[in-house]
């Protein structure tokens, strides 16, 4: 079964996949699909993104008819594609050698391009659940690219409230918020010329990064090379000072926000990256549990300025 | 000026009295929507300005918009457009469709207003976003073609070539001479149409279709259809970059005339018999200063470049990005008809 199911509770689609449970857990690197030679990939590769097996959402999917005016159903279109990073097992994100994310960012930007050019999609959401702690399926280092074929309710959020900020000050919350950031400094963990990587004022999570464009750009498409090329640097001293402060494998929700394009107020979008961890110490775990869940509203159990400040030292060398 | 006879700045006033029709206002856009309904009666006089102090596209297919100082009028949804305009007046006249708006915005100059306009059309009066395509000639037609996103143009009377592209898979659009033809080339498999004329009821029957329209004003084909051809030879480069803003809503068709198609390329006008080739969803136009636009569009090959239009020249100044994107890409479809995008190093 594949469809979408309307929740008029909320008013939002709910995407009804029974294909997404047959997906391997975990599998060693003998039997990883998708190595040089797995089922996925039998051919030398450096890197790729191709549509899944167990999708969630399908080019051509099934036809569907609502159960009734109350029940209301929709074909489920859209893409789901998984995103190799490299063809190298053993690897993650902060190992990676740092022109290999150069070209990795180059490919979301393609797959942005191509993806948002189907008449189906509304919005292409790319991300990363690294580590079973995050749910995470495989642990041969890749991602995922949804393209929508609606534009889901936090994403809404944000556009609502890019609007009501921009209809009440005639700004950009993210460009306001960036100058305000780089001179107090006391969030800021990263910086560089086109670049700023903080704990927001407004984090949710113990841990959580955001990566914010100094200029303000809608979509990854937008950026120069130099912008690209920094966007990679900052990927990786994040996430190499997420494995460094504990001293393990740091595990993480990175997603990356663009302006639904198709949308005529696109423009007043900027452009973001947010890393989600769920570690609240090196033990414990901040679960998404019944309050934040159920409602939306979140407790950080770490101050922002603290967390901040316990990232800005781990040091990285390794770039 | 005057809206449905009634001053313009009567329709901010709360409330305003005995009016007839539905209003609703947008403070967040500074914008009052005006709703009517079809009625049986001829067509009326919606709006009336002052010729000299009041702007509007000089083609008349484009004649949905009206400004002067601060306060643009602007409609979709009317049939029977009529305009009048003699020495000092102009007068529009029209008549509903099953749904008509007119749309009054108040803001600081030409471009924010219009691209309030269009925004108020797609969020309040539910207008759906539109992609252009391109429409080909059979000589520019060749292995290149991206059948997503281009139609090759033939006549109804080439019926059987019409048989024989559709056969190699190629999407073919087909210029009709009257309604009577569709259902005949919806048969065999044309889902794209140019017509003279345009009828609601063939939306439903023909969902999957794509209809393009010739020889009508922006206020009918807006939401109706999914294209308009329109000639664009007199107009000047800012009437170029303001008309672009309805691409978004409706594609207008344009052939390459006196403007290169690169620059109706990353502006989105629907392409009439050359090839578009960047996704103009992410360009931007934005004001510079006075009589400097500022374009920033995403080119075939992935990288960002900009275009300045100064309106006092007569050509368009680019700015180039230096460095093309490294990688090569390669796309299999593996047996179960899924794509694998394969990214390797190397120029494309």
């Amino acid at each position: 079964m594949l469809e979408l199911r309307y929740n008029p509770l909320t008013d939002e689609w709910i995407i009804v996949s029974a294909e997404t449970q047959k997906r391997p857990v975990q599998p060693s690197q003998q039997s990883c699909p998708i190595c040089v030679g797995g089922v996925e990939l039998p051919e030398e590769y450096d890197l790729v993104s191709f549509e899944n097996r167990f999708p969630a959402l399908k080019r051509n999917p099934p036809q569907v008819s609502s159960e009734s005016d109350i029940f209301m159903k929709e074909r489920s279109f859209g893409i789901c594609e998984v995103v190799v990073y490299t063809s190298k097992h053993d690897v993650a994100l902060p190992g990676m050698p740092l022109r290999q994310i150069e070209k990795l960012v180059e490919m979301w930007v393609d797959r942005t391009v191509e993806l948002f050019s189907h008449e189906f999609v509304e919005y292409v959401f790319i991300f990363e659940n690294r580590g079973k702690e995050v749910g995470a399926s495989l642990s041969h280092p890749h991602g995922q690219i949804y393209a929508f074929p609606f534009l889901p309710k936090r994403i809404l959020a944000k556009v609502e409230a890019f609007s009501k900020w921009h209809a009440q000050r005639g700004s950009c919350p993210v460009c306001d918020v960036v100058a305000e950031e780089v001179k107090i400094k006391k969030r800021v963990v990263f910086e560089t010329g086109s670049f700023v990587s903080l704990v927001p004022f407004y984090a949710r999570f113990p841990f959580e990064v955001h990566v914010y464009p100094k200029r303000h750009v809608t979509s990854l498409p937008e950026l120069t090379s130099q912008e690209r090329a920094e966007l990679a640097k900052h990927l990786k001293i994040i996430t190499l000072k997420y494995d460094g402060l504990y001293g393990q494998e740091f595990p993480y929700m990175m997603m990356f926000f663009q302006a639904p394009m198709k949308r005529l107020d696109a423009e007043l979008f900027h452009l973001h990256v947010e890393f989600n961890p769920p570690k609240r110490d090196k033990d414990k775990i901040k679960w998404m549990a019944s309050v934040e869940t159920g409602t939306w509203a979140f407790i950080n159990p770490m101050v922002p300025e603290q967390a901040a400040e316990m990232l800005r030292k781990v040091e990285v060398n390794e770039l | 000026m005057k809206v449905l006879d009634n001053e313009v700045s009567k329709f901010f006033e709360n409330p305003l009295q005995d009016v007839g029709f539905s209003l609703k206002k947008i403070d967040s856009k500074n914008a009052v929507v005006v709703k009517l309904r079809r009625s049986d009666e001829k067509p009326f006089e919606i709006l009336r300005c002052n010729r000299i102090s009041c702007w509007s596209f000089s083609e008349r297919s484009l004649k949905h918009v009206f400004m002067e100082n601060d306060t643009l009028v602007g409609f979709a949804g009317f049939e029977e457009v009529r305009i009048e305009e003699d020495a000092e007046q102009v007068a529009v006249f029209a008549k509903p469709l099953v749904e008509a708006f007119i749309v009054i915005v108040r803001g600081p100059d030409k471009l924010n207003l219009l691209k309030a306009f269009y925004e108020v059309l797609w969020s309040e009066c539910n207008f759906p976003t539109k992609i252009p395509k391109s429409l080909l000639m059979e000589d520019s037609l060749d292995e290149t073609l991206d059948r997503r996103s281009a139609f090759l143009l033939l006549s109804s009377n080439e019926e059987e070539k019409v048989k024989r592209y559709l056969k190699k898979g190629v999407r073919v659009a087909v210029k009709l001479e009257s309604w009577g033809e569709l259902q005949r080339f919806y048969n065999v498999g044309v889902r794209c149409f140019l017509l003279n004329d345009f009828k609601d009821e063939y939306r439903e029957r023909y969902a999957d279709c794509f209809f393009i329209l010739q020889k009508a004003n922006v206020a009918s084909a807006l939401a109706r259809v999914d294209g308009l051809i329109v000639t664009v030879k007199e107009f000047s480069l800012e009437e170029i970059v303001l008309a672009s803003l309805v691409n978004r809503l409706l594609p207008l068709y344009v052939s390459v005339e006196r403007f290169d198609s690169k620059l109706l390329d990353v502006l989105g006008f629907g392409a009439f018999g050359w090839r578009r080739c960047t996704n103009s969803i992410f360009t931007r136009i934005e004001r510079e200063r006075e009589r400097i636009y500022e374009i920033s569009y995403v080119s075939e090959s992935n990288v960002p470049g900009r275009v300045w239009i100064d309106v006092s020249k007569d050509s368009p100044e680019w700015f180039f990005e230096q460095s093309e994107t490294s990688l090569r890409k390669q796309t299999v479809e593996r047996e179960d008809g899924r794509y694998f995008h394969f990214y390797r190093e190397g120029v494309s």
